[in-house]
């Protein structure tokens, strides 16, 4: 559990956020540019020091604690070293040692591994394999090149082992995904997704990208112009219209399924949505295992609303569902929350749609989904 | 026209006095270098200028007021006479404080520029992935610069070799303790004994062009391999 109250003055721009985030799975620092995202990850690895109002606590082990803390609460104060925090930090520049090829770059974070961490700390945790994590981000080719002869996506999925091998406590990125064309980008972002279902360690994902949000966190740090806007699970904070993510050109949620059959005449999976609704959803079969969780995402943009179900339509997937919330959103647009089964969803229509169907909170309806996208595994 | 006796004697010497001066310019100059590079502190400029002086003033100008400092009255020559039982005035000790000064900006002004060209995240980096300053320095930041060492370092080598006018104002002219090869060979001019001058001019001229193409050599195979690299 990583316990932060972060105050930082740089010029004009106040940082001031204080939360807890939890010791597993991603959680994502999201906010537009200058809303104290990556200001906050820096303060966090000791890149840059926090004012002395701050504190900084990593599963009950201060990482930092101020002054004007430490004299208010009688206690010592800290600022840790940042050999000593084990925090692996991904930035965009790959910053790879450009004196070292991209094997000695790896052992550069092995040799170093243990030097400054306790026993205790690192043998409740499986060692990271050396091997096979060369495997699982294809980089067995590359060990004897050197950084400058690599590209961007191939630096910095050298980037990212090195950082997993140095055994850190908790993983810091950077918006690692932006300096890269959009191949390299896919190619990076489906390592990570494995990557973090494979080690149990808690990332911390700094990103202005709602898409890379959707596939990648469990959890959101909302930030806005250096204060906390919220602190909350994906699921939650995806579908709350009071929160800006819900007004975005990219909105939508993400849903989690269980395989109930598929159709191999027309490669379609039949995803059970809680116990009466289910879904179909264009995939192979090998997505298809009986009975296992899936997730997927459903953009706002491709739900529409109807009152009557259509017959007639080419959309495969019409569900009832009930009118929670109705948001104006600008330009003539409203973002509906509708709740099919206890999920969420919503649906981006226009303004004059919602006055002619007469949609209000507590209206059932039909929702037409036009395209749905499979994340993987939940 | 070969060097001679005392011009051997000399050349020993100069030599020597040139590798123990640039092991202390090693040893003092890189720390200083890479303290003026990440420094806030206000009083960089004026440290900067008295490491940056010797580079303008006229020899003779530090070596006068070094013969000054060694004057056994002074605090420096007696806390050195205490401590080594041995004067500084016209002693190699002497001449190596004088070389240290007289060099001392052809190893920190090319070694700060280049420690300022290391990008600061590389070293933050470096830091967590668990390497302390120590071991940055000579993991990440040595390596890194492993040219431009090499390349100041012999340059205040070379530097060392030809120094003159503070060797003549601190130094005297002892054969076998403080006669250098530059000073050996004035001695020679002044004794209108110009085929032994020549000897010593020529060994001087032939050292200094070799270091200087080794330096540059290395510079232009290091670009070529850099270019081949990203191509």
């Amino acid at each position: 559990m990583l316990n932060i109250d972060i105050k930082l003055q740089l010029g004009d721009f106040n940082l001031d956020v204080s939360t807890v985030i939890p010791s597993t799975g991603i959680t994502a620092l999201f906010g537009s540019s200058g809303s104290g995202k990556s200001s906050l990850l820096n303060t966090i690895a000791g890149f840059q020091q926090a004012d002395d109002s701050s504190s900084i606590q990593f599963n009950d082990k201060p990482w930092f604690i101020g002054k004007k803390v430490s004299s208010d609460k009688k206690l010592k104060a800290i600022n840790t070293p940042i050999y000593k925090r084990r925090v692996a930090y991904v930035t965009q520049s790959a910053c790879l040692f450009e004196h070292l090829n991209v094997q000695k770059n790896l052992e550069y974070a092995i040799k170093r591994q243990h030097i400054h961490s306790t026993s205790v700390q690192t043998s409740n945790q499986p060692a990271i394999s050396f091997n096979e994590l060369c495997d699982s981000l294809k980089i067995q080719t590359l060990l004897h090149k050197l950084p400058l002869q690599l590209s961007g996506g191939e630096q910095q999925r050298v980037a990212i082992a090195r950082a997993l091998l140095s055994a850190p406590q908790l993983v810091l990125l950077d918006e690692p995904l932006s300096a890269l064309d959009d191949s390299s980008r896919e190619d990076v972002l489906g390592h990570l997704e494995r990557l973090h279902q494979t080690y149990a360690l808690p990332f911390l994902y700094v990103t202005h990208n709602l898409d890379e949000l959707m596939r990648l966190a469990d959890r959101v740090v909302l930030l806005s112009e250096g204060k906390l806007i919220a602190n909350e699970s994906i699921n939650n904070i995806l579908p709350a219209l009071n929160l800006p993510l819900s007004a975005h050109q990219n909105a939508g949620v993400i849903i989690e399924g269980t395989v109930r059959d598929f159709d191999p005449d027309y490669q379609l999976i039949k995803l059970a949505i809680g116990d009466s609704c289910h879904l179909w959803i264009n995939g192979s079969q090998t997505n298809a295992h009986m009975g296992t969780k899936i997730r997927i995402r459903v953009y706002a943009k491709d739900v529409s609303i109807t009152l009557s179900p259509a017959a007639d339509s080419s959309i495969l997937n019409i569900i009832p569902a009930s009118i929670e919330e109705i948001a104006e959103v600008k330009n003539g647009q409203a973002i509906v929350r509708l709740n099919c089964d206890n999920h969420s969803l919503l649906a981006r229509v226009t303004a004059k749609s919602i006055q002619q169907l007469r949609l209000a909170p507590g209206v059932n309806v039909f929702t037409q989904i036009k395209g749905i996208a499979l994340l993987g595994a939940a | 026209m070969f060097l001679t006796g005392n011009d051997l004697a000399a050349l020993t010497l100069t030599l020597k006095l040139a590798a123990v001066s640039t092991v202390i310019l090693l040893i003092i100059g890189l720390p200083m270098a890479w303290w003026l590079a990440r420094t806030r502190n206000p009083l960089k400029p004026i440290i900067e200028t008295v490491i940056a002086l010797p580079l303008i003033l006229p020899p003779t100008v530090i070596g006068f007021y070094l013969l000054l400092a060694f004057a056994p009255d002074t605090w420096l020559a007696s806390s050195w006479q205490n401590l080594f039982g041995s004067s500084l005035a016209f002693s190699f000790s002497g001449l190596v404080i004088g070389s240290v000064i007289y060099s001392l900006p052809f190893i920190v002004q090319p070694m700060q520029s280049s420690y300022e060209r290391i990008p600061q995240l590389t070293l933050l980096t470096a830091a967590s992935l668990g390497a302390n300053t120590l071991d940055r320095f000579f993991s990440i930041i040595l390596p890194m610069t492993r040219r431009a060492t090499i390349a100041a370092a012999s340059l205040a080598f070379a530097h060392t070799m030809g120094e003159f006018g503070v060797v003549l104002m601190i130094g005297g002219n002892i054969p076998g303790e403080t006669q250098v090869l530059s000073i050996a060979l004035y001695d020679h001019v002044e004794s209108l004994a110009y085929d032994k001058a020549h000897a010593i001019a020529l060994t001087l001229l032939v050292f200094s062009f070799i270091s200087l193409l080794c330096i540059y050599a290395v510079d232009r195979r290091h670009n070529l391999r850099l270019r081949h690299a990203q191509h």
